[in-house]
């Protein structure tokens, strides 16, 4: 247990007595990479944000998260502050509307350096030109505004921002959601290789099967709420022992059988 | 030379020119401000280049040999010379418009961002105000304060006539302020209502800057825009209020010059059997000349300001 990044315990979390997320555990080992996987509306994302404390106001959070030795849940917004963009960063589903309109890339990179804790602008403008360089965005679109991008392009500079301060957690919310599957590809090879430069530890979040299997070093299928089955990523995608499990892999695109209705596992409430 | 380039000389030269005519303007001569100087001889005269009558000819040629004389807009009834009072009158019209056109911006923004932010009960109840103010009708509203400012002035005899023509006009801006800040509000309120919603917003919390900074930093150079469209928009507003009100009788008032009374002094003249077309004339083509070179300096800051734009640039 010693060598847990993340230890989310008995997480509960409700929006006006609507239960979204129910009692869940979740570990991310250091160095290593959990995914969380489940269909759209099973919590996931609300879990991703209760870590950084992002929910709003209306929503009733219980249980403990615990990253490295601070309790997150009941630290004050000025601590937390300190850990957001610092020690854990994030990446949202939507690059092109994560990036301010207004500012080029460069002060959009720059402006993280800055924040934890203050450097001066050439000690910034450098490490900004390493990052561009390290996700692949040449060196001469640094005053490029985000507009000037593409989907791929602005998520790139996304994980440059999250890499800046050297984070030890990188929570990936769907980071490839909103991109074709070729930039999807890259992405993904990209945020693998400097996690893996970095021993970073990452929390995975998509609904995508294919990508978690390629990533993943721990998988929880998420559904409705509560977690139906987790473990290691080869053991949960080649015995599932859920039902749900087995059916969402059966969802999955084939090249030789083709199916003509997916299968579904009635919910019960 | 640029396009710019071009455009920034040519403001800056007019500038100059501007300035140079002001101090002329206002430069004392043996009787008092040159815009307040009068002379009976001159009284009426067309501008020196127009056609004159021969009675005409006769006074401009007595007025010539007198002294160096020569009026480029005409004079009116009291022989002041046009063109020094149309000068004066735009630094104080303009300078109404600017001031007044600050303080509705200045409140409109910090109400509407509050409103904005702040969301539930309290953007409720600062919108209604809003609203409330809305119904009231603006021109009534200014007449009201400018003339109960004008009555506290009047009660008290010890101040000196500079400091009253300086309260006069203050008087004036804050009241057109006042009313103008309404539509700024409204509109900055919605435009921080969509910002605040967007992902980008969110992603400063989550690199860890504070709400402060959020503010300054993220949310305001992108309102930026807005603000300086609806400041753009507000100055020709109220120059044109100040003109009306004026003309009304109850703005800036004689022997003050501005747009406004001028343009009110010159339509008394204008009467089928004398065309004094001059007194009418300047005073309406400064303002109008004003009014286009503020719309479209509103656009050329807007494009200045949006970097959907700058590149091309």
């Amino acid at each position: 247990m010693t060598t847990s990044q993340l230890h989310i315990h008995n997480l509960s979390v409700s929006f006006q007595g609507q239960s979204a997320v129910h009692h869940i555990d979740i570990y991310v080992e250091k160095g290593k990479t959990t995914a969380i996987v489940g269909e759209s509306g099973s919590g996931k994302s609300v879990t991703a944000l209760a870590v950084l404390g992002l929910l709003p106001k209306s929503a009733t959070v219980t249980g403990e998260i615990r990253f490295e030795q601070d309790q997150l849940l009941s630290l004050t917004e000025k601590n937390l502050r300190h850990i957001r963009g610092k020690k854990i960063a994030m990446i949202f589903q939507e690059p092109m509307t994560s990036l301010n309109p207004v500012f080029t890339i460069g002060e959009q990179i720059e402006e993280v350096i800055r924040m934890h804790p203050r450097k001066s602008s050439r000690v910034a403008r450098t490490k900004t030109l390493q990052l561009l360089q390290e996700v692949g965005i040449p060196k001469n679109r640094v005053h490029a505004y985000p507009h000037e991008f593409s989907g791929g392009m602005c998520q790139r500079v996304m994980i440059a921002i999250a890499l800046a301060n050297e984070p030890l957690l990188l929570i990936a919310d769907e980071p490839t959601t909103a991109l074709d599957a070729t930039t999807s590809k890259q992405i993904i090879a990209l945020l693998f290789a400097a996690k893996q430069r970095r021993n970073m530890s990452m929390l995975f979040i998509s609904h995508d099967l294919r990508v978690v299997a390629s990533v993943a070093d721990n998988i929880c299928v998420m559904r409705s709420g509560h977690i139906v089955e987790s473990g290691k990523t080869a053991r949960v995608l080649q015995q599932p022992t859920n039902e749900y499990t087995r059916a969402l892999l059966a969802c999955q695109p084939s090249m030789h059988n083709r199916q003509k209705r997916l299968p579904t596992v009635p919910m019960e409430l | 030379m640029t396009k710019a380039a071009k455009i920034r000389v040519v403001c800056v030269m007019f500038v100059l020119m501007y300035i140079a005519l002001f101090c002329w303007a206002i430069a004392n001569t043996e009787s008092g401000r040159r815009f307040e100087q009068t002379n009976v001889q001159a009284a009426l005269l067309p501008p020196t280049w127009w056609v004159h009558s021969e009675e005409q000819i006769t006074q401009v040629t007595e007025l010539q040999r007198v002294g160096n004389w020569y009026a480029w807009f005409g004079t009116d009834q009291l022989g002041r010379d046009v063109l020094s009072r149309c000068v004066i009158g735009g630094a104080i019209s303009i300078g109404v418009g600017l001031f007044a056109a600050f303080i509705a911006v200045f409140v409109g923004t910090g109400w509407g961002t509050i409103a904005g932010l702040r969301g539930g009960k309290i953007d409720a109840a600062m919108m209604r105000t809003v609203d409330i103010l809305y119904g009231l009708p603006s021109i009534m509203l200014v007449v009201l304060i400018t003339v109960a400012a004008n009555s506290i002035m009047n009660q008290s005899d010890s101040i000196s006539p500079l400091l009253q023509e300086f309260v006069q006009v203050l008087a004036l801006l804050v009241a057109i302020g006042i009313v103008s800040w309404l539509t700024v509000s409204r509109v900055i309120r919605g435009q921080v209502r969509s910002l605040i919603a967007r992902p980008s917003m969110e992603a400063c919390t989550v690199i860890g800057v504070g709400p402060i900074r959020t503010f300054t930093h993220h949310l305001f150079p992108a309102l930026l825009g807005t603000i300086v469209v609806y400041a753009t928009l507000t100055v020709p507003t109220a120059i044109l209020s100040e003109a009306f009100l004026s003309f009304l009788g109850i703005g800036i008032r004689e022997p003050l010059p501005s747009w406004g009374n001028l343009a009110s002094d010159g339509l008394s003249q204008l009467n089928p059997v004398h065309s004094r077309w001059w007194l009418l004339f300047w005073p309406c083509l400064c303002i109008a000349s004003t009014l286009v070179v503020m719309n479209w300096l509103g656009q050329l800051l807007r494009n200045k300001v949006n970097p959907l734009t700058v590149i091309n640039a």
